[in-house]
């Protein structure tokens, strides 16, 4: 069995990889680079080092390929000419999608199924007169060994990367917002929710210039 | 499992309230300042830095109340040291953090004054440097890098209209970025070879049971280029002038201070851990390297910012001087020179903010000082002190740091540095008389750069006491004595720090 999902994953990686760089549409390699960071991550969890396959799924697939995907939306490559000068290859059947899809179906499931029997590592210890106390030794998985030492000897580290993760969203909203402020209230662009709320009394005010403050 | 004592909570106390204080100030502007009435309400607009002033004041009171410096406690094995080090720098930077935002009140016109993301970020910034200072594993300090740095990008980018400031910011990102890899490399190669990114652990390890393996001393030298890269002394200064200049000159005096301040602190404790032998050789050809690029970068500068960044370059060629030796002494009189050196950097560039041209803008060209003394008596009086002092002319204390440093180790080092060390002070010192020739005695008066100068009656009281004061400072070197009692202080402590345990 195991075998079997390690010849899937890894032709699925190789498959993924080639189509990455030649189709045409940069939508669907981005799509086929998520791909093969899926079996990358499934091949890792099989070879038992399953905390680094849920990082790489966590790094590569929701941070970095989501972020490929937003800035080649943004940036509408789609319309981009290719020239005749690049090896043209022929689009590939819709069969061969399907395939590929299944793969990436398939890895899915598993890692489902791993996320769903991981429970079952620790309380799958033999109730009968004789316990297995190299199986229970065994059975603290990597993410549990990882969360045992972060959550105790460096929970220190865990804060202040917490801080930082705020930082950084209070950051981005920060430099994105554009918050008209107080005293310069210029409307580029119709803003209905101030017209309607619109006030006869309070529509006028009398500000007293300083020259201090620079109004 | 993990118990705290008492007396650590205590010493841990100013970290938690100043944890918990931005918790509540993001809570409180996030939920209250967003309500119609406080909307409405102009005073509370001008009042919204007040409460983050109130939260700086009450942690000025906690640390001097709590932390104390009598006794050195080590918290969350081993990542973080409260010890005098720690609180005296802490103490330091509040004070600067406090000059920064009151610097802030002087050029309001921003638009940013009405955003309050813009001083809890710059809180935030406060908080990563307070962590830094008193961090004392590889993993703490390279977060508390990060925070910092990550903080400082999202100041330096807040003014939007300014493409100058965008540039600034993706240039630090950028070279952050590089120099963080370069630290994250190494410590990996330290962790790799000696098992610990602990100080305490490595000082033993290294200094008493590990001498053999040379690819340590590889990741060492790479966290160390690092922080001299962060730091940015001569062969990698070329970050700095672009980002300094780029951003608002608040900020600038805040990236000169308070930032390059801890992470000194922290390069003097990555490196009080294991002297290897070719540091002084780096320290002393960065010596010489900074003094050369300070003094030919302020050749024929035209704009005032660059002028003050050069400056400061040739000055961190002294703080790496007395570093090199290695003593008590010299790390001592590297935080008197560091200490001088922040107060007239402050100085200048609160005096270079007070000036302003006729549409109120700050002035950016040496040229717009021309004939300042014939508008403002005062602010010329102050301006040339402190260029004096920066130069080095006997009354002023800026003076007599040099001298003690040179005195002091005219011995152990060698002749070739200090004919170094003359030629480039000559030529610094003609440039430097060369701004006060364009401040007094210049002939040429051009309309276009008419200097309207703010009076300092018109600007905050703060400042202008703050410039009082530390122009006293300057000029009567009998706060000199003050200065060496807590640089022998904290220097013994670097020392002692490994064998106090």
């Amino acid at each position: 069995m195991e075998f079997i999902l390690f010849i899937t994953f890894s032709i699925t990686i190789i498959i993924s990889s080639f189509f990455v760089i030649s189709v045409y549409n940069t939508v669907h390699s981005a799509f086929f680079l998520i791909l093969s960071f899926f079996n990358g991550s499934c091949l890792l969890i099989l070879s038992g080092s399953d905390f680094l396959g849920f990082l790489f799924i966590i790094i590569y697939v929701g941070a970095i390929s989501v972020l490929f995907l937003f800035v080649i939306i943004i940036l509408n490559l789609n319309q981009f000419d290719f020239s005749q000068k690049h090896i043209k290859l022929d689009s590939p059947s819709y069969l061969f999608y399907i395939f590929l899809f299944s793969c990436g179906f398939l890895s899915f499931v598993y890692i489902i199924f791993i996320m769903l029997t991981w429970p079952a590592y620790d309380q799958a210890i033999p109730t009968l007169y004789l316990l297995n106390y190299i199986q229970i030794i065994d059975s603290v998985n990597n993410v549990n060994t990882f969360s045992q030492i972060l959550y105790s000897y460096y929970f220190f580290y865990l804060l202040l990367s917490g801080v930082i993760l705020l930082t950084a969203m209070v950051g981005s909203v920060y430099l994105t917002l554009n918050k008209v402020s107080f005293f310069q209230k210029v409307s580029k662009f119709q803003q209905v929710h101030n017209q309607i709320s619109r006030i006869s009394s309070a529509s006028i005010s009398i500000i007293r210039y300083k020259n201090h403050y620079d109004l | 499992m993990y118990q705290i004592l008492f007396s650590e909570l205590i010493s841990l106390f100013p970290f938690i309230f100043f944890g918990m204080s931005l918790c509540f100030v993001l809570l409180f502007y996030s939920l209250i300042s967003t309500q119609k009435w406080v909307y409405d309400s102009k005073t509370f607009v001008f009042n919204k830095v007040s409460f983050i002033y109130s939260v700086y004041i009450s942690s000025f009171v906690i640390i001097t109340v709590f932390n104390s410096p009598s006794f050195c406690t080590i918290q969350f094995f081993g990542s973080i040291a409260c010890d005098s080090v720690s609180f005296y720098s802490q103490l330091f930077i509040l004070f600067l953090g406090l000059i920064c935002l009151a610097s802030y009140s002087i050029n309001n016109r921003h638009h940013f004054f009405n955003y309050f993301e813009f001083f809890y970020v710059y809180l935030i910034s406060i908080f990563s440097i307070f962590i830094l200072v008193s961090s004392t594993d590889l993993i703490s300090v390279y977060l508390c890098l990060e925070l910092q740095s990550l903080t400082i990008y999202i100041l330096s980018a807040s003014n939007k209209n300014s493409s100058f400031s965008i540039e600034a910011s993706l240039k630090y990102l950028i070279i952050g970025a590089f120099s963080s890899g370069f630290f994250l490399f190494g410590s990996s190669l330290v962790y790799g070879f000696i098992g610990t990114t602990n100080y305490f652990f490595l000082h033993d390890l290294v200094n008493f049971h590990f001498q053999e393996s040379s690819i340590v001393y590889v990741g060492f030298t790479f966290v160390f280029f690092s922080l001299l890269f962060k730091l940015g002394v001569a062969p990698f200064h070329m970050w700095m002038p672009d980002i300094v200049e780029g951003v608002e000159i608040s900020l600038s005096i805040f990236i000169i201070t308070a930032s390059k301040f801890s992470l000194l602190i922290c390069l003097l404790r990555f490196v009080s851990t294991h002297y290897l032998s070719f540091y002084q050789f780096i320290f002393l050809f960065f010596t010489v390297l900074s003094w050369a690029i300070g003094s030919l970068g302020l050749s024929y500068q035209k704009r005032v910012k660059r002028f003050l960044i050069f400056s400061s370059i040739s000055h961190y060629g002294f703080i790496m001087l007395s570093i090199s030796i290695n003593t008590l002494c010299s790390f001592q009189f590297a935080f008197i020179y560091y200490t001088v050196y922040l107060i007239s950097s402050i100085l200048i560039f609160v005096l270079v903010m007070c000036m302003g041209k006729k549409n109120n803008n700050i002035i950016i060209f040496l040229d717009e000082i021309e004939g300042l003394i014939r508008e403002n008596y005062f602010l010329t009086f102050c301006f040339s002190i402190v260029i004096f002092s920066i130069a080095g002319i006997p009354p002023f204390s800026g003076f007599f740091i040099k001298y003690f440093i040179i005195v002091s180790f005219i011995d152990i080092i060698t002749v070739l540095i200090l004919w170094f060390f003359i030629v480039f002070s000559v030529i610094n010192i003609f440039y430097y008389i060369r701004v006060i020739k364009l401040l007094i005695f210049s002939s040429s008066f051009s309309e276009n750069y008419f200097p309207t100068c703010y009076s300092f009656s018109n600007s905050s009281t703060s400042v202008s006491t703050l410039v009082v004061f530390s122009i006293l400072v300057l000029v009567f070197p009998t706060s000199l004595p003050l200065l060496f009692n807590l640089g022998y202080y904290l220097s013994m402590h670097f020392f002692f720090l490994f064998f106090s345990i």
